[in-house]
Formats: C-alpha cells, sequence, structure tokens
C-alpha cells in the first residue's frame, strides 16, 4: 500500500447508460513508467481523466500516494496531466506557459528564475522563452507541454498520446528522450497510446485494455511472449491463430490437432481432450527451410504462396493445408531467399506456441 | 490592354458599394456638415456662420453630454456582468438548446422597441411592477423608478444586452475549454483559471460587445426620453430637440451630431488600434 503511487480499486466509468471505464483495478509503482495501451475508444483518456480529476468516476477508488484522492478538485491534486492536444495557453508565451503552476503555487519570481531555467534545459527549450506556442513546431510545443507539467514536481505525471502529433522519425527520438528523462527524475508516469511499439520500448509495465477493461497486466516481454487473450495477441504484433482440438495433455505441452496435423503448444492445464482451442504464434518465430530437418519435431511441408519484401525482413504466406495458411517472417541475413511456388519445410520451437485462455466475454 | 480591363472590372464591382457609401453616409453627413456651418432662424437662413459651434460650448450642454457618458459607460458595464455569465452559458449548452436560447435573446429584437419601453414604463412606474413588490416586500416608502437614471439604465440595458452577448458567444463559442482544464491541472481555482485563461482569450468578444454597447447607448433617444423624463436627458434627445422641438436650432443640432460622431469616431480608432497590437 505504502508503495503504490496509485492505486485504482474497481474504478468504473458510465457516459449515460454507456459505460466506458469498468472494473479497473492496478496499482502502480513509485517511479514505475506504466502504460495504458489499447485501440482507440477503449477508455484510456477517460482513465487519466479520472486520476487527473476532471471527471468523477461512477464507482471506484483512486488513491493517490496512498491517500483517497476520489472528489478531490483536479488543483488539489499531486498529479499533472500531458494534453494529447497539448493545451498551451496561446497567449502565453514559452516562459509564461511554464511558469503558470509556480505562479499559482505563489511563488515569487526569484524563487520561479531558477525552476524554470532548469526545466527549460532539461527539455532543450533554452533560448526559445519568449516564443508564442504559435511559433514553435509540433515537437518544441510538445517539450512546452511536458515542461509546463513537470515544472511544480507532481509526484506522478499523466501523458496522453503525447508523440501522437508527431512525425515518425520524432516520435522515435522524443521515446527515448521520454524515457531517459522519466529515469532521471524517477518521477511515476502513466503513459496512454494506442501504439503497442512505443508501449513496448518505453515502458516498465502495460496495461492492455480493450472495451474499457484490463485484459492483461505485464512487462513488455510478458505481454509479447505470454498474451493472455487472442485480443492481446491480435493487438500487439502480428500473429498467426490456429484453430484445432485437444489430443493430449502432458502439462505444460498440449498436443493439439489441426485438421490432422498435430503440434505441440504450451498451455496452462486443465485442458480436456477434444476442447477447441487456439493457439498462438508470432511469425518471426516460425522457421523455414528448403531441407527436412532431422531434430526438429514440431515439422511441417508447406507451399510459399505469396511473399512481401520487406527490407530486414521478408513476409511469406505458406500454406499447410486447404484451409491452413500461417504467416512467416524472416530476417533477410543472405540472398538464399525463398521464392513463390517453392515447397518448404517449417517449424518453431514447441515453447513459443501458445494455447490462449477461451476469451471472456465483455 | 489587358490592365485596362482589369481596372474597368474592378471599377464595376466597387461601384455598388461606392454608391451605397456615398449616398447613405457621405451625403448626409455632407448636408449635416452645411447645415452646420450657417445661421440659424425658421429652422435655418442659408447664410455662412460658425456660431453654432460656439453655442455647443454651453455648459448645460456639456453636462448633458457627461451624463451621457456615464450612462453610456454603465449600461456596458451592467451588459458586461449579465452579458458574459449568459454567453458562457449558452456556450456551454449542447448545440440544440443553444439554437433556442439564441433565439430568446434575440426575441427583444423582434419586438417593436417602442411598445417594450412602454411596457417598462408600466412596470417601473408608482404602484407599478416593481413598486408593488417593493411593497409587498416589506418596503414602506413608495419608490419610483420611472424618470431616473436608474429606469434609463434598465431600459438601455435592456435594449442593449443582445449587441452584448452576441460577440461574447462568438468568442467563447471559439474557445477551447481543455485550455481551463489545463488551468486546473495547474493549480488555477476557478476564479484563477477565469482571470487568467478565459478573459484574455475572449477579451476580443469583450471589446466588441463593449464598443458596440457603448456607442449605442451613447446615441439613443427613445429610451431617455420615454423613461428618463425632462431631468434625464441624453444627448440624443438634444439632437432630437435642436430639430423638431422649439426654439429649434438646426445648425446647432447639426454641430451637435458631428460632436457626438467625432467623438465616436476617435473611441472606434482606439478600438481597432488596441486590436492591432494584440493581435
Ligand atoms: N464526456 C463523454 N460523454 C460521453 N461519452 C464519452 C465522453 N468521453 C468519452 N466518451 C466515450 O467513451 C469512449 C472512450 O473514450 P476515450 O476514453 O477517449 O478513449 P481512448 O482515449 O481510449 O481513445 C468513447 O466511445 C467515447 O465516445
Ligand atoms: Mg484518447
Amino acid at each position: 500500500m505504502d508503495e503504490s503511487s496509485v492505486e485504482l480499486k474497481n474504478l468504473s466509468k458510465q457516459f449515460g447508460a454507456h459505460p466506458v471505464v469498468r472494473d479497473v483495478s492496478l496499482q502502480i509503482k513509485r517511479g514505475e513508467f506504466f502504460s495504458l495501451l489499447g485501440p482507440s475508444g477503449c477508455g484510456k483518456t477517460t482513465t487519466l481523466r479520472l486520476l487527473a480529476g476532471f471527471d468523477n468516476p461512477s464507482s471506484g477508488e483512486i488513491f493517490i500516494n496512498g491517500s483517497l484522492a476520489n472528489g478531490a478538485p483536479p488543483y488539489a491534486r499531486d498529479v499533472n496531466l500531458v494534453f494529447q492536444s497539448y493545451a498551451l495557453f496561446p497567449h502565453m508565451n514559452v516562459y509564461q506557459n511554464v511558469a503558470f503552476g509556480l505562479e499559482m503555487k505563489k511563488l515569487s519570481r526569484s524563487q520561479i528564475q531558477p525552476m524554470l531555467e532548469e526545466v527549460l534545459s532539461l527539455v532543450r527549450l533554452t533560448g526559445l522563452e519568449s516564443r508564442f506556442p504559435k511559433q514553435l513546431s509540433g515537437g518544441q510545443q510538445q517539450r512546452v507541454a511536458l515542461a509546463r507539467a513537470l515544472v511544480t514536481h507532481p509526484s506522478v505525471l499523466l501523458l496522453d498520446e503525447p508523440l501522437g502529433a508527431l512525425d515518425l522519425k520524432l516520435r522515435k527520438e522524443m521515446q527515448l528522450e521520454l524515457k531517459k528523462l522519466q529515469r532521471k527524475l524517477n518521477i511515476t508516469f502513466i503513459y496512454v497510446t494506442h501504439d503497442q511499439e512505443e508501449a513496448l520500448t518505453m515502458s516498465d509495465r502495460i496495461a492492455v485494455m480493450d472495451h474499457g477493461r484490463v485484459v492483461q497486466v505485464g512487462r513488455p516481454e510478458e505481454i509479447y511472449e505470454q498474451p493472455a487473450t487472442r485480443f492481446v495477441a491480435d493487438f500487439i504484433g502480428e500473429t498467426n491463430f490456429i484453430e484445432g482440438k485437444i489430443v493430449s495433455c502432458d502439462p505444460p505441452w498440449v498436443k493439439v490437432d489441426v485438421q490432422g496435423i498435430q503440434m505441440s503448444a504450451l498451455g496452462i492445464p486443465p485442458y480436456e481432450k477434444s476442447r477447441e482451442v487456439v493457439i498462438a504464434i508470432r511469425p518471426e518465430k516460425i522457421w523455414l527451410q528448403k531441407e527436412h530437418s532431422s531434430s526438429s519435431e514440431n515439422q511441417f511441408t508447406g507451399l510459399i504462396e505469396e511473399l512481401v519484401y520487406l527490407g530486414t525482413d521478408t513476409r511469406y504466406l505458406v500454406r499447410l493445408s486447404d484451409e491452413l495458411i500461417l504467416t512467416v517472417r524472416q530476417q533477410n541475413l543472405d540472398h538464399s531467399a525463398f521464392r513463390k511456388g517453392d515447397r518448404v519445410y517449417l517449424g518453431w520451437p514447441a515453447p513459443c506456441a501458445q494455447v490462449l485462455h477461451p476469451e471472456t466475454e465483455a | 490592354m489587358e490592365k485596362q480591363r482589369e481596372r474597368g472590372q474592378l471599377a464595376l464591382l466597387l461601384l455598388p458599394s461606392t454608391l451605397w457609401l456615398g449616398l447613405f453616409f457621405l451625403a448626409p453627413l455632407g448636408i449635416i456638415l452645411v447645415i452646420s456651418l450657417v445661421q440659424r432662424g425658421g429652422p435655418v437662413a442659408w447664410q455662412l456662420d460658425g456660431s453654432a459651434y460656439v453655442r455647443l460650448l454651453d455648459p448645460l450642454h456639456l453636462k448633458i453630454f457627461l451624463r451621457s457618458l456615464t450612462l453610456a459607460v454603465l449600461t456596458t458595464f451592467v451588459c458586461l456582468l449579465v452579458g458574459y455569465p449568459l454567453a458562457y452559458y449558452i456556450a456551454q449548452r449542447p448545440p440544440r438548446l443553444r439554437h433556442l436560447l439564441h433565439f430568446f435573446v434575440l426575441l427583444p429584437l423582434w419586438a417593436n422597441s417602442l411598445v417594450l419601453t412602454y411596457a417598462w414604463m408600466v412596470l417601473l412606474r408608482p404602484e407599478g411592477f416593481f413598486d408593488s413588490l417593493l411593497h409587498a416586500l416589506g418596503f414602506a416608502e413608495p419608490i419610483s423608478l420611472l424618470y431616473t437614471p436608474t429606469a434609463v439604465v434598465i431600459g438601455l440595458v435592456y435594449w442593449y444586452l443582445p449587441f452584448m452577448v452576441y460577440p461574447l458567444y462568438g468568442s467563447i463559442e471559439k474557445f477551447d475549454f481543455t485550455l481551463i482544464e489545463a488551468a486546473h491541472d495547474l493549480g488555477a481555482t476557478r476564479f484563477q483559471a477565469f482571470r487568467k485563461v478565459l478573459l484574455p482569450l475572449t477579451m476580443p468578444g469583450v471589446m466588441a460587445g463593449s464598443l458596440l454597447v457603448f456607442i449605442s447607448a451613447l446615441g439613443t433617444f427613445v429610451v431617455p426620453a420615454l423613461l428618463g423624463g425632462d431631468k434625464t436627458l441624453m444627448w440624443g434627445n438634444l439632437i432630437q430637440q435642436r430639430f423638431l422641438s422649439t426654439p429649434q436650432d438646426w445648425p446647432l443640432g447639426a454641430a451637435l451630431s458631428l460632436a457626438m460622431m467625432l467623438f465616436m469616431s476617435v473611441g472606434i480608432w482606439f478600438y481597432f488600434r488596441v486590436n492591432r497590437e494584440s493581435a
């Protein structure tokens, strides 16, 4: 309890009859970089707004630094929000925008000056103090928003898709910069994004949201390697879903029959025989060879139906049977790549294939 | 050749507005100017004479001018106090309700304003609605608001409130309310968020609305004539009387009009200068 920076207990929010956040419980540690990841419209912004105090939850509790925050107005919460639209004050220059929070705390000019210099150099805006927001580039505006929220030293910083409006290259740079900044300041970041790659590269932990619910919480590699549901596997990265029936179960291994082809996958029992299940396997975990490999047990033959050259990788569609086509991704290490129509051997290490939990219905 | 044709087209395009301005603005202005520069008598004697401008400087006129100014400023101020919350309220409603509320704000402009002013006379006179109300509330002294400066301000606010609400509504509606949330998030109370963010960003609406109400109230004559009586004459009544009541003095009336126009022009020039600087 004492360790949590932010704790949500059974938090729900509905607008009229329309539930937007449903029974969300999370514990976020002090100094953690925590991401809320999910498709657009799944309730991420609403969750942040509940945390910041702009909306009141329909039910459930919010604890910030161990004390109940329900009902406290935004200006009384030790939490600052970086808005998706930045929401910079257009009639104030950079200096005035960033100093706003300090002025509201009734600090004197001489107290404000050094704090401002520090935060502006932190976000590399020194020298732009007298510019107005509309005279700045998108990336600079974004850093003003960041400086404005950081300057009052909140214990939690909420960020709503802060890099969404930037172009790809700038976004990648800012991802690294934000992460470095968060480490340096050791402030809890709650970071909202619909970009799975962004969440994977930046976060200590991720909560994946779907239709207002948190469907999985975990470290990036847990989320990626062991997606809890089909939704998570599908939303994060690319995944082959293979439907089949259980033949036998030898914990933690499950043998599944897929249209007469037998495959092994990792699964958590109990699984009864003949039950219909879905196996998830990432395209980059599948190997392709021209020759039969004598050592591997999860080994099949297929026909290359289609291929897409992606620069560092090539993406192949391989047909195993009439109804089973798998996507395979191979790094382009040499020129011995495969061609359309080639007969190939393919397979994967059994631990890379995973039997998914049946989807809990919303 | 090409240039000449373009010029011809331009002249053609400018013709209607030039005609309009010439016919309805410059020509009357010229007539007023001419009248102000001739002798009085019956009601004008066409004899060049500058004495109307000497009569203009009568201390009585200065007193009425200051009264007009005070009442116009007061009216503007009350309109702002009432209009700002009203415009804010309308801007915050869902779109469909907004249309209905607009309609209500505009309603007084559609009815005959003279009739509405008479209605105010009935409400404000002794033993009228307000007097009876105050009486019922326990005020023993009968009070008459009619024929006081208060009555004039009430009437003027009623007439000109829509002129304030519209520009204000325009700038409040354009305002991005996430900025208020950002201010709250950074520790601003409701009042601080209003003063530091909402008010400065809706200042163009405040200025435009105030200018419209102020100019209109300064030049008015119907409301003070009906609700103000003889003791609360305003500049507009003065002009009207010099043209229409005895002793008629058209040159003085014209000079009074020109003085008012000059004063307003300075006000408008000042407004645009301030606006340009803040933009
Ligand atoms: N004030 C509101 N009134 C009604 N519905 C809302 C309101 N705010 C958000 N919603 C709805 O809640 C859902 C989730 O919105 P949001 O939290 O913004 O999603 P995200 O940030 O994940 O894209 C959307 O369907 C949206 O239409
Ligand atoms: Mg959002």
